[in-house]
């Protein structure tokens, strides 16, 4: 389980750095607002990282 | 009996864990790929609009009708493109038991059936990837 959870934290951190590593200039600061930076898209990753992959899972990503 | 430090220990470690890493992203089965990428996708598009009140987005298809603005139509090409890759794997999973509400039922591989289907979900992941670099393009000169 521990190797699991740093396996997911060390995930988390290179995803974080390379959108971070996107950061600082204008066409980066667009795709930061579109993306979310890390906030947004990886928490919904880990949210959603053991879902069943059903119809009615995907049906809800839609729109 | 050699001892390493424990700053050796820790970069191995790290070395291990990214190796996992790239070894279990290249293992991620094609339906799974595809449900991260929309789930990611859909997290970021509703970030984005939040920040948009001028593009009106309808609640239910998350569209604007709003086709002057850069943000309102950047938008629409990536939820239309992520609702595709949507209908793509709706297609390459649906055995029986998806289509009564069980997990994804893709076909068996080396059938034309798998073969297809897994093409086109490929396809409309790639499209994906696309529409959203053209996008990042798109708003080079700031979202308006």
């Amino acid at each position: 389980v521990n190797s699991y959870v740093m396996l997911l934290d060390l995930g988390i951190t290179l995803t974080q750095a390379f959108l971070g590593s996107l950061k600082g200039n204008k066409v980066a600061g667009n795709i930061d607002n579109l993306l979310g930076v890390g906030q947004s898209f990886v928490d919904a990753l880990m949210a959603h990282k053991d879902d069943v992959i059903t119809k009615a899972a995907l049906e809800a990503q839609r729109g | 009996m050699m001892f390493l430090s424990k700053k050796a220990l820790l970069v191995n470690e790290a070395l291990i864990l990214i190796g996992v890493l790239v070894f279990l992203s290249g293992c991620t089965p094609l339906e799974r790929a595809a449900y991260s990428g929309v789930v990611g996708a859909k997290a970021a598009l509703v970030q984005f609009r939040s920040q948009h009140p001028e593009c009106a987005f309808d609640a239910t298809t998350g569209l604007s009708a709003n086709v002057k603005s850069v943000a309102c139509t950047a938008n629409n090409r990536l939820t239309a493109a992520k609702d595709a890759i949507i209908d793509a794997a709706e297609v390459y999973c649906s055995g029986t038991t998806f289509e009564t509400g069980g997990a994804c039922n893709p076909p068996a591989k080396g059938t034309n059936a798998y073969t297809e289907s897994a093409g086109k979900l490929k396809a409309a992941i790639a499209s994906y990837n696309q529409i959203q670099k053209d996008v990042a393009v798109l708003l080079k000169g700031g979202a308006q």
